[in-house]
């Protein structure tokens, strides 16, 4: 763990690959919106995150966090080494050729999923523009 | 990195060879004559999924169980072009080049109508693909520009 690789790093790259990885899993959706039999499969991070939030009622704060008000952020953070699966959704059958792909449903997906890849991007950016900041101000004692 | 980018245009060639299909049948939508003999029948481009570069071999020597994610990244290619034998209308015309010893001349099984559908609802799954490629790129170029 340094400065430049500590958890807000790991978290922040499992994020991107995953949702980079959801990206490419939804263009196969679309790329097979017309093929007989084709299920799509979809990234199952989210719910994944979701348990892992709610695990343990205790205290999720890590040691040197501390909230003053309940209505205060907590401080967790999820393990990076969070696995995602991928899934089958099988919810839907709209078809008669037995394709599960809903195009406006994907398409919702593609512009969710890529927003939220922007915005884990725009934070890493940022991050990296404050440590660029601190390394230049210490340089110049 | 690249391989949803594949999956998106592996898409766009498909609904294309789907489209000049479709544009087979519009044009010979009153051809009586072929080369096998008869009317013309009309066409349609069956789609199946691809396996990802590489796996058409790991598949025959058994795939690795950790393997299920790269697996589920299907492409599409166009496996055949089907034909569809049901018999076109037939209609009484004995002045046709083409009609039979009682004036009745088939006619090809093209519906234009179903054809023009057919041809939007394709040219809608190419904009999908296209408006995915464009999602993964702008990804791919916003990532390169993080150092920036």
């Amino acid at each position: 763990m340094s400065i430049v690789n500590d958890k807000t790093s790991a978290v922040l790259d499992k994020a991107l690959s995953l949702r980079f990885k959801r990206q490419q899993l939804l263009a196969a959706n679309i790329a097979n919106a017309d093929t007989p039999n084709y299920r799509p499969v979809d990234l199952a991070f989210e719910g994944a995150l979701k348990d892992a939030i709610g695990k343990d009622g205790a205290d999720p704060n890590p040691p040197g966090f501390e909230r003053t008000d309940s209505m205060h952020m907590s401080g967790w953070m999820p393990e990076p080494t969070e696995a995602a699966e991928v899934v089958v959704r099988n919810d839907v059958t709209n078809s008669l050729d037995n394709n599960g792909v809903d195009l406006d449903k994907e398409m919702a997906h593609i512009v969710e999923n890529s927003t939220s890849y922007q915005t884990v991007l725009e934070v890493s950016r940022r991050r990296f523009n404050i440590l660029t900041e601190l390394i230049t101000t210490m340089s110049q004692g | 990195m690249f391989k949803g980018l594949n999956i998106a245009s592996g898409g766009m060639s498909a609904q294309r060879a789907r489209l000049h299909v479709i544009s087979s049948n519009i044009a010979n939508a009153s051809t009586t004559r072929t080369e096998d003999g008869g009317p013309y029948k009309r066409q349609e481009a069956v789609f199946r999924t691809t396996l990802p570069e590489g796996w058409a071999e790991k598949v025959k020597n058994g795939v690795p169980t950790n393997a299920a994610a790269d697996m589920s990244l299907r492409g599409v290619e166009v496996s055949e072009v089907q034909k569809d034998n049901v018999p076109g209308p037939i209609i009484f015309d004995p002045g046709h080049p083409d009609a039979d010893e009682n004036g009745n001349v088939e006619l090809p099984n093209v519906n234009p109508v179903e054809e023009m559908v057919d041809m939007i609802a394709a040219s809608r799954s190419f904009e999908a693909n296209a408006q995915s490629f464009q999602t993964l790129r702008d990804m791919i170029t916003r990532a390169m520009d993080i150092g920036r």
